[in-house]
């Protein structure tokens, strides 16, 4: 194997770990401090994408689409949020059956409004020669997304007051309100935030996929997964997960076949979750 | 509007009186639009006969039933139009399936055993297909239309295909003309489902049959996205030419991330599947430059029987194409062709009758070309047609081969000697 | 006792059974099933068949989530195993046997086995609650994709051809023995299902009510509570999992006999939320809205399949709505709303004064109220001796029990003191079981228990924690019951010991209402009644006086002390006042060591202890 593959086989298994990391992220904020199962969260990658589509459409620039995207799922959130989700904080599990719903009225409107096909966008930026092998540039950028977006929620959660009082409402609900946490405005704002974390996935990946209505179901499983087994910390747990398990798919994909990589992934998963039950971050000193 | 004559000749229908429409809630309509302009033909009286279809109408699969609704309603119109089957009305009955199995097994056995259709059409997936053979063998009957090109091999006395089989599309089209016009070291890369297998079975056989190699054969789960290592790969590999059978919106990544990685001017793709799932629309052009692919269908066609067709779908649209009509859709308008025909010429709607009738040959003048019933077989022989995807979000159409038989099938399937056949064959 | 207390508790996501006559649901689904038969045409009541048998797979997930609180996304995966084993069975073996029945039974079986297997990978490996969940979710896409490879002809089993996406057939109907060969008719398909639907449903009531149904109830409101007690919870997990595998085992062979093909589509993840779906919108905590879920959800997708108009292909539309209604206006499902909303139309339209509305009584039927002083259950008070050597626990470097040797006599009062962090806490848990320690042993009587796990420990031990852990959807009688039967293993003699128990600590009156009602004190009481039931020779009380009244507390001395004279008891506080009235042996603990021990005079007096505890340089040693 030459110094070219190495290279490639560890770039394309950086962009599979991007790939998983800016899917799964915005989940990992909405269950770890909520503890709820969000449904839709393939919806809300699917809205993200076709914010930056419809941007381009409109002849403005991909980097515009990527800030409207977050703003635009975020608002959807918040009214999701507002109408349906608060109603449900002491029944969790029945926000599987609303949240559900919620998907499957998102994905018809959508392709009511759109029709079930969309003119998707191309990546922006071309190709990069390594050896004898071309990647994609976008592919390498996503890994960049990835590392501001983890970064991003990093800062959000541990440097400004919404993501100190979120954590410790997470951890210890009934002392946090005690404090004066508002938990309320709390669980808004986090349904908000996570919901604008998935949007921003789904506009980063948009110009790698199809962008359809019903894309959205692809992707639920492995950001479950994927938020699951990285356990209670939400940016270096999701992190430690989304390494291990996109890594794992990649490179048992490349050096045998693709279903033996997801097969891969999905026992390296519950491997994983057998050794740590809580999830591979729940014994670790740090805080997010 | 005019009509091609051969095709009355073939239903024998004289003059009758004032056309009637047969519409189905908003149908009604755009029905009225489209029949301002044709002949006086009778009415269909009596008692209307039923037909059923099912197809994912919403749900996961809906991408490929865009047409769908609007065609089958053009379809029964227009028979109504000629003055129906037998002189009665043909009544359509529509399900959406949802995208779930169950529920075709729910709405076939509803629209057999309740509304006891005369035929049945519909399905989508080879699992679908299935699953409402399952309800027709049951049950002995209505004779079922399968529109789907799919991996082939069925040989089903109550069941006719008129989707392409791999004998028709992949041998005889596709693989002779990636080795003639870019070289003989193939790479497939394919779903990973019985009609990803059976198709990549049917690749390497032709490949090697004219001379080839299949490189690698890669397999890809359904829901696959990330299709970075497999791009990896297949550089490493160097072909000459990609044959592709992935299938699904999941896979249309591939085509995004390959074309990213700046290889679509470097290896060509053909494929006996790429366009069904609105793929031109969902990619830029630079992003589909040059794929290769073979139907029995395109809209781009150039005959007065597509003509027609196609104005029978702008009509119902103010004068414009919604979408592009695919070789799925079409498949769908011609299954209810064929059994109308079918049923007219058997002068009864009895099943055994209408089978009889079909297996005699029976033979349309359609927008593909002529296409005639393989009576052994239950399947079609198409006019298949190479085409090139061009920038303008089309099919450009390169060549034409007439009269494609489904070779395969004939190899293995003789309903008519033995009639009692209700299986699916699969090569080796 | 107004209505409001039947509520639930808000913090808690877990409801109590919702409790109407048994003859009520019986009478209403037999009635419903005969009238169906003549009201619909034969079409109708295929569909419905292949309905019920999607029913069954939704009673199979309220059982294990509902009532044993396991929430799996892997019935579908028992359900598709039973469907193809059905099918691979029926395929090779009818012509030679002329029936599927054993079909159906393999099918059952195989459900159930599979369940057991993933059952003890994840009990066993004692993985938490959701990742249950996501576990089954893996195993079940991996199943998917494995069947899904079997395209090629080389994957049969005779005659059987796996088929790969395309599914498994064709498969024979239900055929029973000494029956006509080409099996059941739809009419007597239809009466097959519903019989099955009954016989399933009513063996789950069954199990429901029975003593091993009030423990997985019990495992599902608290199971470290309940494990305290002595229950082995993952074996009883694997129990209640097993069960709900064979329940979906049975409806995946009626499925595939009742569709006559299985494909892999079964295990994919439309199929796995589906479940999920039909047995929120019944309800999850009743079991027969299972039913009433999946024909609601099924009927209705059905009806908008063939609507026509500008309704079809508005499907996921219109039943998204209806969801999102469900949750909003119906919460807890279909029965339980629909039970209140009976009892509602009940106290309003009936006129019954609230105060005569007694509270649900407790399952097990009433029994005579008990003499007071029969609670002693054995004659003659237990002599045991506890016995720790060197025992030593330290957490990553940090020594919280340092090589502490202690002998204890039983009956008898123990008191250990100390101030935040001495290790009094650790101590606690290593003396339950609840972590091994890093060194040392603990001998009870004699026999070295330091490897026993908690559950088996229960039996010697009790304890009181210092958070209440009761069962929160269990009634308070309930509570006090599943300790007794925990000991006793007799479901009469367990609620006749609970309700002297209960006069005993004085929530006789409280006896039908839920634990998760009750003030923090009274939870305390609760705690203390649960330790007695299960009468150990040992009993350790974390902080028994925490939340309670200065009253309260001058309460609970003489009960304390009344134990001591049949029991051992260890008491951990911090309220020296109660301390001082307890008149037990005290040590005093003092960074994971014992420093002194005397009678709680003594130990008042000893300068160096009232240093510890006010942080003095003198005795703050190395950690």
């Amino acid at each position: 194997m030459n110094p070219d593959e190495v290279v490639v086989i560890a770039l394309t298994a950086l962009s599979s770990v991007a790939f998983l990391l800016v899917t799964a992220s915005g989940l990992a904020i909405i269950f770890g401090i909520m503890r709820i199962i969000n449904m839709a969260h393939g919806e809300f990658l699917m809205l993200g994408a076709f914010t930056v589509v419809q941007v381009v459409r409109w002849g403005l620039s991909f980097w515009l689409g990527l800030v409207a995207a977050p703003l635009v799922v975020g608002a959807v959130g918040l009214l999701v949020e507002r109408t349906l989700i608060r109603f449900l904080y002491g029944r969790r599990l029945e926000a599987i059956l609303a949240t559900w719903g919620v998907s499957l009225i998102i994905v018809q409107s959508m392709q009511d409004l759109y029709g079930p096909l969309t003119e998707g966008i191309a990546p922006p930026l071309g190709s990069v020669r390594i050896g004898g092998f071309s990647i994609s540039q976008y592919s390498l950028v996503l890994i960049g997304f990835a590392v501001v977006m983890l970064i991003t929620m990093y800062w959000i959660f541990m440097h400004t007051r919404y993501g100190v009082m979120a954590r410790a409402a997470s951890q210890l609900p009934e002392i946090a309100a005690t404090m004066g946490v508002p938990s309320e405005r709390i669980n808004m704002l986090t349904f908000g935030l996570g919901a604008a974390i998935t949007g921003l996935g789904g506009a980063m990946i948009a110009p790698l996929v199809g962008v359809v209505p019903t894309m959205g179901a692809g992707f639920i499983a492995q950001a479950f997964m994927t938020v699951v087994t990285g356990g209670p910390l939400m940016v270096t747990g999701t992190l430690a997960s989304g390494a291990l398990l996109g890594a794992t798919n990649s490179v048992v994909s490349y050096f045998a076949t693709a279903f033996l990589g997801q097969a891969a992934l999905l026992i390296v998963a519950i491997i994983a979750l057998r050794l740590f039950p809580d999830g591979i971050s729940s014994g670790w000193k740090g805080r997010v | 509007m005019k009509r091609s004559l051969q095709f009355f000749e073939e239903h024998r229908i004289g003059r009758r009186q004032l056309l009637q429409s047969v519409a189905l809630g908003g149908a009604g309509l755009g029905a009225s639009a489209l029949l301002r302009g044709l002949p006086a033909v009778g009415a269909p009286t009596g008692t209307p006969i039923k037909i059923g279809t099912i197809h994912d109408l919403t749900g996961a699969f809906a991408v490929y039933n865009q047409a769908t609704r609007d065609i089958v309603e053009i379809a029964v119109e227009e028979i109504n139009a000629r003055g129906g089957v037998l002189g009665r009305p043909v009544e359509l009955l529509i399900r959406d399936s949802q995208s779930s199995i169950d529920k075709y097994a729910e709405f076939a056995n509803e629209l057999v055993l309740g509304e006891k259709v005369a035929m049945l059409e519909g399905g989508g997936s080879s699992a679908s297909r299935e699953v409402i053979r399952q309800v027709i063998g049951r049950n002995g009957g209505p004779v079922y239309f399968y529109p789907a090109q799919y991996e082939g091999g069925v040989c089903d006395k109550f069941v006719f295909c008129s989707g392409e089989v791999p004998t028709q599309q992949i041998g005889p089209a596709l693989i002779p003309y990636a080795m003639e016009h870019f070289g003989g070291e193939f790479y497939t890369i394919a779903a990973d489902y019985n009609f990803g297998h059976i198709s990549s079975v049917w690749v390497k056989k032709f490949v090697e049959q004219q001379g080839g190699r299949v490189i690698a054969t890669e397999f890809f789960p359904l829901d696959q996205t990330d299709f970075g290592s497999a791009i990896s790969r297949i550089q490493a590999a160097r072909p000459q030419v990609i044959f592709s059978l992935l299938v699904g919106n999941n896979h249309l990544g591939f085509h995004r991330q390959f074309a990213a990685a700046g290889l679509v001017d470097k290896i060509p793709i053909v494929s006996p599947v790429f366009g069904q799932a609105g793929e031109l629309t969902s990619l830029s052009p630079q992003e589909y430059k040059g794929l290769v692919v073979a139907f029995d269908y395109f809209p781009q066609l150039d005959n007065p029987a597509n003509k027609a067709f196609l104005d029978r779908v702008r009509a119902r649209h103010g004068g414009r194409l919604p979408y592009a009509i695919g070789e799925f859709p079409y498949n769908i308008w011609l299954n209810i062709q064929l059994w109308a025909a079918a049923t007219n010429k058997a002068a009864s709607i009895e099943k055994d009758k209408v089978i009889d009738a079909l297996e005699s040959g029976l033979q349309l003048d359609a927008p593909e070309g002529r296409v005639r019933v393989d009576g052994k077989t239950h399947h079609l022989v198409h006019s298949i047609h190479i085409a090139q995807a061009s920038e303008d979000r089309s099919f450009k159409i390169i060549k034409t081969i007439p009269d494609v038989q489904p070779s395969y099938e004939q190899s293995v399937c003789d309903i008519i000697s033995r009639p009692r056949t209700h299986k699916q064959f699969t090569p080796e | 006792m107004s209505v409001e207390r039947h509520r639930l508790h808000p913090v808690e996501e877990l409801s109590a059974p919702p409790r109407y006559p048994r003859w009520a649901s019986t009478l209403i689904l037999t009635a419903g099933a005969v009238i169906l038969n003549f009201a619909l045409p034969d079409f109708g009541l295929h569909l419905l068949s292949g309905w019920l048998a999607d029913g069954i797979l939704a009673l199979s997930l309220a059982f294990v989530w509902g009532q044993a609180g396991i929430f799996s996304f892997g019935q579908p995966a028992f359900f598709g195993i039973g469907g193809y084993i059905y099918g691979i069975i029926a395929i090779t073996c009818a012509d030679a046997t002329g029936e599927t029945v054993t079909a159906l039974i393999g099918a059952t079986l195989a459900g159930a086995c599979f369940a057991a297997l993933l059952a003890y990978f994840m009990f066993y490996g004692r993985v938490g609650e959701v990742y249950v969940g996501i576990i089954t979710l893996a195993v079940t896409l991996v199943l998917y994709t494995v069947v899904g490879a079997t395209s090629a002809p080389t994957y049969r089993i005779g005659e059987a051809f796996i088929g790969g996406y395309n599914g498994l057939r064709p498969i024979p109907g239900i055929i029973l023995p000494g029956g006509p060969d080409q099996g059941l008719t739809v009419r007597e398909l239809y009466w097959f299902v519903v019989g099955a639907a009954a016989i399933v449903y009513l063996i789950s009531i069954w199990i429901a009510k029975r003593p091993l149904g009030r423990v997985f109830v019990g495992i599902r409101d608290n199971e470290l509570r309940a494990e305290l007690l002595g229950y082995d919870v993952r074996w009883h997990k694997l129990e209640a999992f097993t069960i709900g595998g064979a329940i979906a085992g049975l409806a995946g062979g009626l499925f595939a006999a009742w569709a006559g093909v299985v494909t892999p589509d079964v295990f994919f993840l439309p199929q796995m939320a589906l479940v999920v779906i039909w047995v929120l919108v019944g309800g999850r905590t009743s079991l027969v809205g299972a039913f009433a879920g999946t024909l609601v959800v099924q009927a209705l997708s059905f009806k908008l399949g063939g609507a026509g108009g500008i309704v079809i292909g508005q499907t996921p539309l219109v039943l998204g709505i209806v969801f999102v209604g469900f949750v909003l206006l119906l919460p807890g499902g279909l029965v339980p709303s629909a039970i209140s909303l009976w009892r509602w139309g009940q106290r309003r339209l009936v006129l019954i004064k609230p105060e005569s509305m007694q509270p649900p009584a407790a399952r097990i039927d009433a029994v005579p109220t008990v003499d007071k002083d029969a609670i002693g259950y054995e004659s003659s008070p237990a002599r045991s001796r506890l016995e720790v050597r060197a025992l030593s626990k330290s957490f990553g470097g940090h020594n919280a029990v340092h090589e502490i040797s202690l002998e204890f006599l039983g009956p008898g009062l123990y008191c250990i003191i100390g101030p935040n962090g001495a290790g009094k806490s650790t101590f606690f848990n290593l003396l339950l079981g609840r972590y091994p320690p890093t060194d040392g042993r603990i001998l009870l009587n004699g026999q070295d228990i330091t490897g026993a796990p908690l559950h088996r420990r229960a039996h010697m031990i009790g304890v009181k924690l210092q958070l209440p852990t009761v069962f929160p959807g269990l009634s308070v009688h309930e509570n006090i019951w599943l300790a007794a039967y925990a000991r006793c293993r007799d479901a009469g003699l367990a609620h006749r010991q609970a309700r002297g128990l209960l006069a005993r600590v004085r929530l006789l009156t409280r006896a039908g209402d839920l634990a998760g009602d009750l003030s923090h004190g009274e939870q305390q009481w609760l705690e203390l009644a649960i330790a007695l039931a299960q009468n150990p020779p040992i009993i350790l009380l974390d902080e028994p006086t925490a939340g309670m009244t200065r009253g309260e507390t001058l309460q609970i001395v003489p009960v304390i002390q009344q134990l001591a004279d049949r029991h051992m008891v260890i008491v951990v506080e911090h309220d020296m006042a109660f301390v001082d009235r307890l008149n037990a042996l005290v040590l005093v603990l003092h960074q994971g060591k014992v420093f002194a021990q005397g009678s709680i005079e003594d130990v008042r007096r000893n300068e160096a202890v009232v240093d510890i505890y006010l942080g003095r340089r003198k005795h703050v040693g190395d950690s």
